[in-house]
């Protein structure tokens, strides 16, 4: 046989064994994907939300379908999406995550009505950063569970600043080589970035920068220096990321 | 993407490897065996 044919064979026969794979196998996998999916939305207490992936042709998109508020809807996407097997997911009828889209980005910084409401988010967030602490170990950006607290009342706060960006700034103290301190902040930054989207924040309003030593809060470099200035800070601004209409920027002037 | 064109490309690309790890340890040799 020529070695054309050969291949031409070979292919053939892998195409054939794709299809007999998937038509023994395609519906069955589907449907466990999907009563996953279902069992885990259940399980979070979001039974409102019913989940269905691609018939015809199989896919595994899922499609969320039920009465849910945005806040349930972003959670049950999070949850489907986290699911391995799952390639996407989205409400149907919806084609954005529903937070990303209200808020009216653009109007509400150049209304008084928008600076408020950035003014009383970042006084909200600031509030919870007051009594509370994000802090890392020396060297790492290891979230721990403390943290993870924190981060719970952080989300719950940011939630009800719908469309608001975010910026998650990452901070470390001066000591050691300045280029490691820039990429451990901005390490710092990613996963607390991470973990607000985990928590239903729309991760396109969340921007993540780490600044390194270069703008420590407290001045000196004893060990109480040191820990403050190994912090993360949150900034509250307009829907379309802009800083310089920052609600706290303009604060500290 | 549809789960079959997925399963397609996957099997596809499984023999592509396959191929080319095949001609790398026996097709390049020219000499008759």
């Amino acid at each position: 046989m020529e070695i054309g044919s050969k291949i031409l064979t070979g292919a053939a026969a892998t195409v054939i064994l794709a299809l007999v794979g998937h038509a023994v196998t395609g519906e069955n996998f589907i449907i466990g994907l999907e009563q996953k999916a279902q069992t885990e939305l259940d399980a979070r207490g979001l039974d409102g939300a019913r989940v269905s992936f691609g018939r015809d042709p199989l896919s595994r998109s899922a499609v969320l379908d039920g009465e849910a508020d945005d806040e349930a809807k972003q959670d049950a996407l999070a949850v489907v999406m986290a699911i391995p097997g799952v390639s996407s997911a989205s409400w149907k009828g919806q084609h954005v995550i529903a937070a990303a889209e209200d808020g009216a980005p653009g109007t509400a910084v150049s209304s008084p009505a928008g600076q408020d409401k950035i003014s009383k988010c970042q006084s909200d967030v600031d509030k919870i950063m007051a009594a509370n602490n994000i802090s890392f170990r020396s060297g790492s950006a290891y979230v721990s569970l403390d943290t993870k607290k924190v981060l719970d009342q952080i989300a719950t706060a940011l939630q009800a600043c719908d469309g608001l960006s975010v910026a998650v700034e990452g901070h470390t103290d001066d000591n050691g080589n300045k280029d490691v301190n820039r990429d451990m902040s901005q390490e710092r930054a990613n996963r607390i970035k991470a973990g607000l989207v985990e928590r239903g924040i729309a991760e396109a309003l969340i921007s993540a920068k780490g600044y390194g030593s270069t703008r420590p809060r407290a001045d000196g470099s004893g060990a109480a220096a040191d820990a403050q200035n190994r912090r993360i800070e949150f900034r509250i601004g307009a829907g379309d990321g802009s800083s310089q209409n920052d609600a706290k920027a303009q604060q500290e002037g | 993407m549809p789960l079959l064109l997925e399963n397609l490309l996957l099997l596809l690309v499984t023999f592509a490897i396959g191929l080319a790890i095949g001609w790398f340890i026996w097709g390049r040799n020219t000499e008759e065996y």
